[in-house]
């Protein structure tokens, strides 16, 4: 444009060309806005979020049953039944047609001696135990912190299992979905290993007692940190909290504790059979905090020392009560 | 481009702006046309030659390790007829991956690098996990060590190497090294290549010269395995870090020090040591420049006091005579240790539980 077809330039035509130019501009500034994606979640195909089931998998409290079931003896087959049946026995938690989720720990890639995870022969006495009761399905499932595969072989926990007539379902990226837990404080919002829970009706946890070098003991309640996914170490900032936050997500039907081997020091993750004494006890209970309060006291044996903190956390959301000694407890001696 | 030639290659209406193309514009679109063609190619032998690890029928578990840096693993560790399996570095940054939950342990132990490898034995036969640990110093692997080496058992310390196999775990402590190599079973074959691993460990390790805790509280009657070292909150104190421990063969009894900057910063926690000993109890006296405490719990005594730039302490002994004579064994023996030897390591940055 030369100066003179500038000077013809009409007062119109600047509006015009100034209107049209700060159109454009605000254009672009909306669509940059609205395609602005720093976290690459938004460019993501939308992955709804799920929810458990209200009032999660529990079945209904009994006011007659024993809170606690305590089973001690040598033999784990009779352990498993004598501590359900203590409780009221499987055909109370278990109908026939049930879809049933069990849920043991096999966190890490140790054999079974070591008692870092579910005594495999406990979960083999569970599954037969769930069939028995007219499971029509029984699923095991766990995200492991090491290789799913090989902690589920090295533990035996897989060859249990599908011996038992259960299904073993490992955790690939595909397998989570966004779980919502209203109240959390962590995870709110939070990926949850979600195949397994597909269809089912009802869920068992069963975990080992072991030291652990954060929260001091997990047991029932941590137990349910493996049906998390993400990088959940973060978690560990709070331990206590995410505990406290695990018990609001699941509430689940049944819960055992596994002590036929105790991992009193070194744990989590364990590793010397001098970390390990013989329990010859299991625990089954539909309340976690009390199940784990008797493990803190009576299994890991530190009657003189204070409950965790994750305890307390949770009974003040009203999801248990870490009171064992005021509930009532029935213990059974077996073969 | 000279006059009468048009310069817009544009199509309008379908239909060529232009009827002729340039030599040059031809070359160019062959030569992209070429490039695409084998890209294309490319792709297409790739697919017919997939890596064969995508299909491979070996499961995970028993492929060969990937090239992955050893560091300081001696090559070959496998026994005859084991083999190595799952060679995996870690970090401070993904050391969560192998073992979540107990990373916290280590981290406090000034952990910069695991080193893990499994053997397995044939036919499905027993396994040892190798867990080595670099802590940065030997008071760390040291220390670490102590923390995981049951109370009851007895390590051998020989040329610069802590070591013990207890069961189916040898534990060993060399330089700034801390190795645990943890069998699947106790069986003699087991502990027979624990032995081996010992061995070869405590010859490939590089040394370093052992802490001055071991001049200082082995010939006062400590076990060289009952020397220990706490990097942090030690007798649960938030401000004792870096506490170098003995304990005596009663099992109660632990001679401490703690290396401070200055003579006037160790005076000063050694007043801390007193004033949070006292809360754990009852003053119990002065004696022997030491203001002693008895535990309101145990009635045992603690108590401690500088010497130059140490804090010399004693921990839980039976009565105050006791705790007086060992402190007076302790400064003599402090006296002959030089000032050079005294090397503190910095605390690990803390961890909120």
């Amino acid at each position: 444009m030369d100066e003179a077809e500038h000077a013809r330039l009409s007062r119109r035509q600047v509006l015009r060309q100034v209107s049209g130019v700060a159109a454009g501009a605000a254009a672009a500034g909306v669509l940059a806005w609205r395609l602005h994606d720093l976290t690459g979640e938004r460019g993501k195909p939308p992955r709804p979020e799920i929810s458990l089931p209200p009032g999660g998998y529990a079945v209904e409290r009994s006011t007659v049953l024993p809170a606690l079931g305590v089973a001690t003896g040598q033999s784990v087959a009779a352990l498993v039944k004598g501590a359900v049946d203590a409780v009221g026995g499987m055909g109370r938690f278990v109908r026939h047609g049930d879809v049933v989720v069990i849920k043991p720990n096999v966190a890490f890639e140790r054999a079974a001696a070591l008692g870092a995870t579910t005594n495999p022969e406990v979960l083999r006495a569970l599954v037969m135990l769930v069939r028995d009761a007219g499971a029509r399905e029984v699923r095991v499932a766990d995200n492991p912190i090491e290789s799913p595969e090989a902690c589920f072989v090295r533990s035996g926990v897989q060859r249990a299992a599908v011996e038992a007539g259960a299904t073993v379902y490992l955790p690939s990226p595909r397998d989570f979905r966004t779980l919502a837990v209203p109240g959390a404080t962590w995870i709110a919002r939070w990926p949850f290993f979600h195949r397994p829970f597909l269809g089912a009706t009802k869920v068992i946890g069963v975990s080992p007692v072991k030291d652990h070098n954060l929260c001091r003991a997990s047991m029932t309640t941590k137990n349910w940190y493996g049906l998390l996914g993400g990088r959940r170490n973060q978690f560990h900032q709070d331990i206590h909290g995410i505990i406290a936050d695990l018990a609001l997500m699941m509430r689940p039907t049944l819960v055992l504790l596994d002590a036929t081997r105790v991992l009193f020091r070194s744990g989590p993750t364990g590793g010397s059979l001098s970390d390990v004494r013989p329990g010859n006890t299991v625990v089954a209970s539909t309340d976690s905090l009390a199940a784990d309060a008797f493990g803190w006291h009576e299994l890991l044996e530190r009657r003189g020392e204070p409950l965790p903190a994750y305890f307390e956390k949770s009974a003040a959301r009203g999801l248990g009560n870490p009171d064992w000694k005021a509930q009532h407890v029935k213990r059974v001696q077996v073969g | 481009m000279g006059e009468g030639v048009e310069e817009r290659i544009f199509v309008r209406s379908r239909k060529h702006f232009r009827r002729t193309y340039s030599t040059r514009e031809v070359g160019i679109g062959a030569l992209l046309l070429v490039g695409l063609g084998l890209v294309a190619g490319w792709v297409a032998w790739r697919g017919a030659h997939p890596d064969p690890e995508l299909s491979s029928a070996v499961p995970l578990e028993h492929r060969a390790p990937a090239s992955v840096d050893r560091g300081p693993l001696p090559a070959d560790l496998a026994p005859a007829g084991w083999r190595e399996q799952r060679l995996a570095v870690f970090d401070p940054s993904n050391v969560y991956e192998k073992i979540d939950g107990r990373e916290g342990y280590y981290k406090s132990f000034g952990f910069q690098r695991l080193h893990a490898l499994t053997l397995v034995a044939p036919a499905g036969g027993p396994t040892v996990d190798l867990e080595l640990y670099d802590l940065g110093s030997p008071q760390n692997a040291l220390g670490a060590a102590a923390g995981e080496i049951p109370a009851s058992a007895s390590p051998r310390l020989r040329d610069g190497t802590l070591s013990l196999v207890n069961r189916n775990t040898l534990y060993l402590a060399r330089g700034k090294y801390y190795l645990r190599a943890i069998g699947s079973t106790e069986a003699p074959a087991v502990r027979e290549v624990l032995e081996a691993l010992g061995e070869r460990f405590s010859a490939a390790l590089p040394g370093a010269a052992l802490p001055f805790s071991y001049d200082l509280f082995v010939p006062l009657g400590v076990a060289p395995g009952k020397v220990s070292y706490l990097a942090e909150n030690a007798f649960s104190f938030g401000f004792a870090s870096g506490v170098h421990l003995g304990q005596l063969p009663d099992g109660d009894t632990e001679l401490f020090a703690v290396v401070a900057g200055t003579p006037a910063e160790a005076r000063a926690l050694a007043a801390r040591f007193n004033k949070a000993f006292a809360e754990y109890g009852k003053p119990a006296g002065a004696a022997g420049g030491v203001s002693w405490a008895e535990d309101r719990d145990l009635s045992r005594i603690s108590g401690a006091a500088a010497a130059g730039r140490m804090v010399l302490g004693v921990h839980s002994a039976a009565d105050v005579q006791t705790a007086r004579a060992l402190h007076e064994k302790l400064a003599t023996r402090a006296a002959s240790i030089p000032d050079s030897a005294l090397v503190t390591v910095p605390a690990p940055p803390r961890q909120e539980e």
